[in-house]
């Protein structure tokens, strides 16, 4: 479980302070990985997050409650760096897809927080032929 | 209103092209539409991008069936996707298209089966598909069209409850998301289907004869130009001679019938549409005169047009074989992608081949590129992207045109010019990659153009309107004047090393003000040789380069 720590250690010292008069206000890479995952999954084409899965390089389709590990934050005096791990519906155009992702997680993301994103890169992992959920009501003709 | 029971290949080809023309005349009306997902303004131009090269690719079928013509339809959407709408239209025309190509004809049932399948599709590329959306508007407008095609085989009145339903479905999109009603605003995607539907409904109820030929008409930036391919030039084999067109005008309640159907033992490639007391006409005749005599018997003619088809395909031979044969293979060429009437200039004084317009708000696509690769004369062609936005569109090349292409990773327009001083004609074109992305690290690049939001970054507290300096797509000064932010920004680019400083000045900056800009720099920095030159470029006052 060595790489969990490494990863938590290194979520903990990238936090993002601001301080005002009264206090600080801090956004963890945490709450911006929440942030980039629910516009990634929103996204049109996207049928998917991945783990990047250090231990063995193993990727694992994530369930919905559990996308924000889908993406690594990283933070520095100069913005945030994003990487996001993807799944893209069969037959769409993936480079459009992905810059789609990019502008919609770089506006989100600076309306919200205020901070700057530096740089948001867009990993595709897998591409899934999404079984409908439910049948269409009107489906019998 | 035209009862319409079949759609062949013609009337096909035909709701395409006005379903585009529908999309360009309400572009920019969309486009100011566009608040989410990303407030940018572009879903206009990107539908229409990607109706476009769908139409593009259907009018390059040879042989035009249903079949052929949904699957071109099927590949030129994918190709032409772009932006956010182009990818969600285009996989509603892979759905609409892919039950249509296993159809000989389409009748009400095929038709609704496809649009049917074009919801299905749609919705299978999204988990969680945004309500209040393109999506609402289709779903919504097809469950309509489910239930009028249970109460009558006439498409084109099914298509009309479905177009009335998707704009009563588009009216409702604000209150099912609440960032349209704050911007008061409807569903910018909804509205460009409702536009697009629109189309397919004034073709179907035969309305097109009221307006001009609409795809004759010069078109803008978007176009994609078509290239009918040489074998197919040289294969063909005229039967009918001459394309005949036009109006007959008769009273109301004319009987055409006997007439379409005479029309049949004249010739081929025959469609025509009607309203009443109005019958259009074209067809590939031997004898135009005879059809125009019969044609007389009903009524009077207007709009007659008739061509020699045999003369049009021996200049258009003509054409291709001069362009040949005249410009020899050259060893390298160039594509540039540029932005700015001064700065196309000085690429074409570089030796640029060919100049493909795009910049910060409008990437061309793959396959715009790729067109403009396979036009270059030349053994190897080199592109500049001269965006990093396009970067990601060049790369693609390689696998297209493999060995072709060189592609010089360059993110400004500066760096393509720069780049471009390299050539030598006499370099093979490995020392030429060389030489040029070497050349692209030693420029330094300055922008100065006006801030649209407040905003703080880096420390620097920016409000609308002021000007601000960038270097690598970073804010590094601030402040109202535009002398003051260039020479501040110059300041940070120029140092020991610097030799000379190169100003651009966009199409809101007057000669003067950057002449005395210039006076300016040469008493500040007497050692470096300074250069004017007019870029063009909008949105950005100057250009710097520093080297």
């Amino acid at each position: 479980m060595r790489w969990i720590q490494d990863f938590i250690s290194k979520k903990e010292k990238n936090k993002q302070k601001y301080y005002t008069e009264i206090g600080w206000i801090e956004v963890s890479p945490n709450a911006i990985a929440s942030i980039a995952s629910m516009a990634t999954i929103q996204s049109y084409g996207v049928v998917g997050m991945a783990a990047r899965n250090i231990a063995d390089g193993i990727s694992e389709l994530l369930r919905l409650e559990e996308v924000n590990r889908g993406v690594d934050v990283e933070i520095d005096e100069n913005g945030i760096k994003i990487n996001l791990y993807i799944i893209v519906a069969y037959g769409v155009r993936i480079p459009e897809v992905a810059h789609n992702i990019m502008e919609r997680v770089k506006w989100n993301l600076e309306k919200v927080t205020g901070l700057s994103v530096k740089e948001i890169n867009v990993n595709v992992w897998g591409i899934r032929l999404q079984e409908e959920k439910e049948p269409f009501p009107w489906e019998e003709i | 209103m035209m009862r319409v029971e079949n759609i062949d290949s013609d009337l096909l080809i035909k709701l395409f092209e006005y379903a585009t023309y529908e999309l360009k005349k309400h572009r920019e009306e969309i486009d100011l539409l566009n608040v989410f997902p990303v407030p940018d303004g572009d879903t206009g131009t990107n539908m229409l991008y990607t109706l476009q090269s769908t139409l593009d690719e259907i009018r390059k079928v040879k042989n035009k069936t249903i079949r052929t013509i949904a699957e071109a339809a099927i590949k030129g959407s994918l190709m032409g996707a772009r932006g956010n709408s182009g990818v969600i239209l285009s996989q509603i025309i892979r759905g609409f298209c892919e039950v249509m190509r296993e159809n000989e004809y389409i009748d009400a049932k095929v038709w609704i089966k496809s649009w049917q399948n074009a919801t299905r599709v749609a919705y299978r590329a999204v988990i969680k598909p945004t309500e209040g959306t393109i999506l609402t508007v289709l779903r919504e407008g097809v469950k309509e069209g489910v239930i009028a095609s249970r109460e009558t085989n006439d498409i084109t009145l099914i298509m009309e409850r479905m177009l009335n339903k998707a704009k009563e479905s588009l009216a409702n999109t604000p209150n099912l998301l609440p960032i349209l009603k704050e911007a008061k605003v409807v569903d910018a995607g909804g509205q460009g289907l409702v536009w697009i539907w629109t189309g397919f409904y004034e073709v179907l109820r035969g309305i097109e004869i009221f307006i001009e030929k609409p795809m004759k008409e010069k078109e803008e930036k978007i176009e994609v130009k078509e290239r009918p391919e040489k074998e197919v030039l040289e294969s063909y084999v005229i039967t009918y001679q001459y394309c005949t067109e036009f109006i007959i005008n008769s009273s109301e309640n004319t009987d055409f019938s006997g007439f379409k159907k005479w029309l049949e033992s004249q010739g081929d490639s025959i469609v025509t549409s009607e309203a009443p007391g109005l019958l259009k006409i074209h067809i590939h005749t031997n004898h135009p005169g005879l059809v125009l005599e019969k044609a007389l018997e009903l009524g009077s003619l207007s709009r007659i047009k008739i061509d020699n088809m045999a003369e049009q395909h021996e200049e258009r031979l003509k054409e291709e074989i001069n362009r040949d044969s005249i410009t020899p293979l050259k060893e390298i060429g160039f594509v540039a992608v540029s932005w700015g009437e001064g700065i196309n200039e000085i690429f074409k004084g570089l030796g640029v081949d060919i100049i493909v317009n795009g910049g910060q708000t409008l990437n061309p696509s793959v396959e715009v590129l790729s067109n403009a690769v396979e036009k270059v004369r030349a053994k190897k062609v080199f592109v500049l992207p001269n965006n990093k936005n396009v970067i990601l569109a060049a790369k693609q090349l390689e696998n297209i045109h493999k060995e072709r292409v060189v592609i010089i990773l360059t993110k400004h327009v500066l760096e393509g010019i720069r780049a471009l001083y390299e050539y030598n004609p006499r370099d093979t074109w490995e020392i030429l990659k060389e030489k040029m992305e070497k050349s692209i690290e030693k420029i330094k690049i300055g922008e100065i153009t006006r801030a649209v939001k407040d905003s703080s970054y880096n420390g620097l507290k920016i409000e609308e309107g002021d000007i601000i300096g960038l270097t690598n797509d970073e804010v590094k000064v601030a402040g109202k004047n535009i002398e003051t932010v260039c020479l501040d920004l110059l300041s940070l680019l120029v140092d020991g090393d610097s030799e000379v400083i190169s100003v651009f000045y966009g199409k809101d900056v007057s000669k003067e003000e950057a002449e005395k800009l210039v006076n300016k720099l040469n008493n500040q920095y007497p050692s470096l040789s300074i250069e004017l030159l007019y870029g063009g470029q909008p949105y950005y006052f100057y250009y710097l380069g520093v080297e």
